[in-house]
């Protein structure tokens, strides 16, 4: 029995570590955690204003960005009683469908599949564009605020073409990775038997109550790990849980369905974003007027890597309490469970698929 | 017109083969490099009558979007009380609202994020720093994305601004109420406002200086030099245009409005084009006799 | 070109525009921490994105080996060339064990070229990526000021104003050396070189600026990434063409 720490690359910001004990070249218990220095959103917005809530959430971790600044807008909106007007959402929704296709493309890229990389770099020029028209910039965007979206008018054309335009590129690569990933298989033995939670949509109904969030030194049992984590692991209904396109697309065979679920999520985001921008009126009303007062309010959203939560304590234009609670600190309870009794060089093309970044780990 | 047209397309040849012998109407040391100079204005009255000088630029602008050249154009609407404000226009129709000049700020540059965010191409008029501006952009976009959609940069002359607030008193001191403001002009040296009641106001060009926006002191482009074309009044007879075409894109858009009988010309000679020149010169040398002239950074190892 | 990217403390966004843009022109990135890579990489230019906290020595020995290892050094993005967003996280309220301690990444190396952002568009990349193979010192000259220590910089006296932009290093002598508009706006505000183009407004990455005929700062907004003031046709001259 030997001890190992592995830094895993897994492509996405900051340091993710595997802790892992290993007989005969198998892995029999392992704890996966993060090193990187936090950016510490939670005391960072403390006495700022709502606002700059957001954009420091969409500056965590760029996999996320849009949907990360979706969550906060929507816990300030939820603290303040505001009502969004429906084509907001619906905006909102197509935005969150365009960050999910970029982030899923950006991991296939990154993946240890053989995928086409211009095919990927077409979808995710389609998920530019359309994070550009409904989120006025293609990254981190800044169009979301506290009561809609700040636009004048829904470019709704210029979504739907891009959103169209791609399609048949993502059902390419949906084929592709299908593939890709059942060879894959075929080296790699693994079984995932994890608890899972997320539906296919935009918002989840998680709330604080379901999640327990615990601190490194009560989660972590292997010393090497306790060491090096910088980061709080959460459970939802006080187990390891997987969240994010595997728990949403039921695919939770084998890790490296991950990317399968991520494969069809693109093209499933792509239609959604076609279908809502084609019912939306581009002249329709996307912001209401946000009176600041105090509150305090949750939401969670189903965050490209999984279902992101996000509450807010409000005192009149100041943010008087936060938390965040990432796919990847749900992820990160489960990703140990994942690695145990599969073969010790396989624990990082695993863990890459399960799409854990240090970054949003820490926060 | 036909010999105006031959005359455009005579022109072209000469740039393509190099074999520039003939005199060159303006001298591109003043005025930027261009192609060919015009004189050019709409041939829909409605346009002129709306226009500033010949409605050329609405008239251009317009022809762009008809012709699916570009989707959207930036320009300036006028607010209530001549407060100019940017405006993306997609509907030919809308550009006339968009026609004459306001005489104070209008920051069309900051609508440009907008439109390439909504449309595939995009054009802009502007005063010539945002046509620097957006020329800047296109080569360090730090944070625009898609500036190559920017697919035409109509330049408008300009001596200066004014800021809003000292537009009115401007207007004040010349004892005329910005509600009975029928037009104004900068005209034949003179700011020339004209009252609803059909009296005519003017103030000479030289006493505006106080009253104008302190960046333009040290602004040294007259004719907008970095646009893909520049439109002005000085040197044109009245309710026409100076067409200064610079780029090949401005050019076939330019062939292609005459040809379709949105623009009629005139042969440049009957205008007066020393001034253009003229104009152009006293702006870079102006900078010299500017208060910025001395103006020195602060630092804190050197004594003020 | 070869190409290598070390990220630090960062969103990853600079890297993902950085990697698009290379897949675009035809770079090779033979060596990113990203992708697991360490020791010194075989590279034509190393870009850094992010910030660094001071004290994680294994960060800063990181950052050595790589820099030395290559002879052009880019700092990619406002977190590593002048704090950006990260820099919020220095002087807060109550900072607590973390913070007071990051820096950007341009604090602890010396830096080629920076090229400001939140994150720099994929376009923007791609022509600096241009202007470093034609090796084209016009165009490079703005990444190259904004990269330096100007701190160091003298006026050149009695400097007077000949042209409609301020040479770089003079508006950096007189800002407070943060380089964005939030946090002075009196360098082209106040010293009257604003002409109200609103390019500010359009090129800021968190919409925090909104023009009344001058650029106005929405103070919660901004993150201080200072793309307001590259972008500013005032800031600094281009060359034409
Ligand atoms: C402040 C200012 C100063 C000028 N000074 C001179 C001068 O000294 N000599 C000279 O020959 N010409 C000058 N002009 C240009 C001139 O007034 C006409 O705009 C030009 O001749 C084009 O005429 P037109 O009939 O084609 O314009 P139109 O067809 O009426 O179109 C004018 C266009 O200019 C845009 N516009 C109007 N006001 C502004 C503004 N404030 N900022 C940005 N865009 C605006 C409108 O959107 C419109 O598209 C100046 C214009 C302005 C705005
Ligand atoms: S004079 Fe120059 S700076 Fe002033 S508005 Fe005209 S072009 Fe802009
Ligand atoms: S105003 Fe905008 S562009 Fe300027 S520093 Fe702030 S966030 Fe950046
Ligand atoms: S970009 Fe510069 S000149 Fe233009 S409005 Fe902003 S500060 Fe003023």
């Amino acid at each position: 029995m030997e001890i190992k720490t592995v830094r895993i690359p897994t492509g996405t910001p900051g340091d993710i570590h595997a802790v892992m004990e290993v007989s005969d070249g198998v892995i029999v218990n392992a704890e996966v955690c993060s090193s990187t220095t936090p950016l510490a959103w939670e005391t960072l917005v403390l006495e700022k204003h709502p606002e700059f809530a957001i954009v420091a959430a969409e500056r965590v971790c760029a996999g996320c960005d849009a949907s990360a600044g979706l969550a906060v807008a929507e816990a300030i909106e939820n603290a303040l009683e505001v009502q969004v007007p429906d084509a907001a959402t619906e905006a909102r929704e197509a935005l969150n469908a365009a960050n999910t296709v970029r982030s899923h493309a950006t991991s296939l890229l990154k993946s240890d599949l053989d995928l086409d990389a211009d095919a990927l770099y077409t979808v995710i020029k389609a998920a530019k564009k359309v994070l550009h028209a409904l989120g006025r910039k293609p990254d981190h965007p800044p169009a979301i605020t506290p009561g809609g979206l700040e636009l004048e008018t829904i470019p709704t054309a210029k979504v739907e073409n891009a959103a169209k335009e791609a399609l048949e590129t993502a059902e390419k690569i949906k084929d592709d990775t299908a593939s890709a990933v059942d060879d894959l298989k075929d080296e790699i033995q693994a079984e995932m038997n994890v608890e899972t939670y997320g539906e296919p949509g935009y918002k989840a109904d998680l709330t604080p109550d379901d999640v327990e969030i615990v601190p490194p030194d009560e989660f972590y049992r292997m010393k090497s790990a306790l060491e090096l984590a910088n980061n709080h692991v959460a459970l939802v209904d006080g187990n390891p849980t997987l969240v994010g396109p595997q728990a949403r697309k039921n695919l939770t065979d084998h890790p490296l369905d991950a990317y399968t679920a991520k494969a069809e999520e693109i093209v499933e985001s792509l239609e959604k974003i076609a279908e809502t921008s084609e019912n939306l009126d581009p002249n329709a009303d996307v912001k209401t007027d946000v009176e600041y007062t105090s509150g305090e309010g949750h939401a969670a959203v189903e965050a490209p890597e999984g279902t992101l939560l996000v509450t807010i304590k409000l005192r009149n234009d100041r943010v008087d309490e936060a938390l965040m609670v990432t796919p990847s600190n749900v992820k990160a309870a489960v990703a140990g469970r994942v690695l145990k009794d599969l073969e010790e060089e396989h624990a990082p093309t695993v863990i890459k698929a399960l799409g854990l970044s240090g970054r949003c780990l820490t926060h | 017109m036909r010999k105006i047209l031959r005359k455009l397309v005579g022109k072209e040849e000469e740039t393509e083969t190099g074999t520039d012998g003939g005199e060159r109407p303006l001298d591109p040391e003043l005025v930027g490099e261009y192609r060919t100079v015009l004189l050019t204005r709409a041939t829909d009255e409605r346009v002129r009558e709306a226009g500033q000088d010949g409605g050329t630029t609405t008239a251009l602008l317009a022809h762009a979007l008809d012709e699916g050249h570009v989707d959207a154009v930036v320009a300036a609407v006028k607010k209530n009380g001549w407060k100019p404000e940017p405006r993306i226009i997609t509907d030919p129709d809308e550009l006339i609202e968009a026609a004459g000049s306001k005489y104070s700020i209008s920051p069309n540059v900051s609508l440009l994020n907008e439109a390439l965010a909504a449309h595939e191409s995009v054009a802009i008029v502007g005063t010539p720093c945002q046509i620097t501006a957006v020329r800047k952009a296109q080569k360090y976009p730090y944070g625009l994305p898609d500036t190559d959609a920017v697919a035409l940069t109509v330049g408008i002359f300009c001596t200066e601004n004014f800021e809003y607030d000292n537009l009115l008193a401007l207007l004040k001191d010349m004892n005329v109420d910005i509600d009975d403001v029928e037009r104004m002009d900068i005209s034949k040296g003179k700011f020339i406002v004209l009252t609803k009641d059909g009296e005519e106001h003017t103030v000479p060009v030289k006493e505006l200086g106080r009253y104008s926006n302190e960046a333009c002191e040290y602004c040294t482009d007259f004719t907008a030099e970095e646009a893909d074309v520049s439109v002005g009044s000085v040197g044109a007879p009245d309710g026409w245009n100076v067409l200064i075409v610079r780029t090949e894109t401005a050019e076939e858009l330019v062939q292609s409005a005459v040809e379709n009988d949105v623009l009629e010309t005139k042969d440049p000679e009957e205008g007066n084009l020393n001034l253009v020149e003229k104009l152009s010169e006293d702006k870079k040398t102006r900078i010299q006799a500017s208060k910025c002239a001395t103006w020195r950074p602060y630092h804190p190892n050197v004594p003020l | 070109m070869k190409i290598a990217v070390l990220s630090l403390m960062a969103c990853g966004a600079c890297a993902r525009n950085l990697e698009e843009a290379c897949h675009e022109t035809g770079h090779e990135i033979v060596w990113s921490s990203l992708d697991g890579d360490t020791g010194k990489p075989d590279a034509d230019v190393l870009f850094i994105d992010g910030a660094v906290d001071f004290t994680d020595h294994e960060t800063l020995e990181k950052l050595q080996e790589t820099t030395s290892a290559v002879g052009t050094v880019v700092s990619l993005g406002s977190c590593a060339a002048t704090g950006g967003f990260e820099r919020h996280v220095i002087g807060m309220r109550d900072p607590d064990r973390y913070h007071f301690t990051v820096f950007p990444a341009a604090k602890f190396t010396d830096t080629d070229y920076a090229i400001t952002g939140c994150p720099p568009t994929t376009d923007a990349i791609a022509a600096f990526l241009q202007a470093l193979d034609e090796r084209d010192e016009e165009a490079l000259r703005p990444y190259k000021v904004l990269s330096g220590d100007y701190h160091a910089l003298k006026p050149d006296l009695p400097a007077p104003v000949t042209g409609p932009e301020l040479p770089v290093e003079d508006v950096l002598l007189t800002s407070n050396k943060d380089l964005c508009l939030g946090c002075d706006l009196d360098v082209i505000e106040k010293d009257l070189f604003c002409v109200g183009c609103g390019t500010c407004s359009t090129a800021c990455p968190a919409m925090a600026i909104v023009m009344d005929e001058k650029p106005v700062i929405r103070q919660e907004r901004c993150i201080r990434c200072g793309t307001c003031f590259a972008s500013c046709p005032r800031s600094f001259k281009t060359t034409r063409g």
